[in-house]
């Protein structure tokens, strides 16, 4: 089955080149959907089918750490995985993402194979 | 990993990340030989507080900026001639190298505040003539890293 991502991230470049991964790693990709911010990307969650979110943290008008708690809060929104894709390091901040419903966490920067197995792991075999 | 000079660390991880984000090498070399001026390009700065606390720069010639960006986003340099891709890959670059230096400087436990990286465009490579900056070449062309660090200051 083919997965819906939402792709969040204040960079084009970022956004397009975690797309050119998910490429890469033979994932099957539906529809691809784009966000700027952490409101963008809820407008797009309320408006489209999303299977699999992979957001930034750091971004201006709405973080990531915001949108997941926001995304919390929602009945519909609060299933749909998030990968956060972020250079930080800080294990203490892994935990905390991890306290408000972060899914996974890729580090940059990432190749194909890692993000292969983080779909995976929260997919399942079946969809990748 | 814990590295103790701040400037031979940030050396080492701009390659290992130029490597694995542009698929591009980087060797460091003496100001003394590099003999032709890289030209005009751009300066990405960026800062980090917490346990400790400095700001990162780095120049890159514009010749080379679009060949970075086109890497790392698997395409043609000439698809890239859009300044703004171009510089969001170099905000990228230093991005990810400021990540891992910290990591690196201050091992995995502190949370780090980064700004967002900055990008100017400058006819000459100012870096270069901060005291304690390192040249590199990639490509054979001259960029520039420098790093000031103070310990103990936290946001």
């Amino acid at each position: 089955m083919a997965l819906n991502v939402l792709v969040v991230d204040d960079s084009e470049t970022v956004r397009s080149i975690i797309i050119k991964t998910l490429e890469l790693a033979g994932i099957p990709i539906g529809d691809v959907h784009q966000a700027a911010n952490g409101r963008e990307a809820l407008a797009v969650m309320r408006d489209h089918w999303v299977d699999l979110v992979f957001s930034d943290i750091n971004m201006p008008v709405m973080s990531g750490l915001e949108m997941l708690a926001q995304m919390h809060e929602d009945d519909t929104l609060k299933t749909i995985p998030v990968v956060v894709v972020s250079t930080e390091g800080s294990t203490t901040r892994i935990e905390s993402l991890k306290k408000q419903g972060m899914r996974a966490y890729i580090r940059k920067p990432f190749t194909p194979e890692q993000v292969r197995s983080v779909v995976k792991e929260i997919m399942g075999d079946a969809d990748v | 990993m814990q590295m103790s000079n701040p400037q031979t660390a940030l050396t080492e991880i701009f390659c290992r990340v130029l490597e694995e984000f542009a698929f591009l090498f980087a060797e460091p070399v003496e100001n003394e030989e590099i003999t032709s001026a890289p030209g005009p390009g751009f300066t990405a700065k960026m800062t980090f507080s917490g346990p400790i606390t400095g700001q990162i720069t780095l120049f890159v010639p514009e010749s080379l900026i679009y060949v970075i960006a086109a890497n790392a986003l698997g395409v043609e340099p000439e698809d890239t001639q859009r300044a703004v891709l171009a510089q969001d890959a170099l905000k990228e670059l230093l991005n990810i190298t400021c990540g891992q230096l910290l990591t690196a400087l201050a091992g995995e436990t502190p949370v780090f505040h980064l700004s967002v990286p900055v990008v100017s465009r400058l006819e000459a490579n100012a870096a270069a003539a901060l005291p304690d900056a390192v040249t590199l070449l990639v490509d054979d062309v001259p960029v520039s890293l420098h790093i000031t660090v103070s310990e103990g200051t936290q946001r």
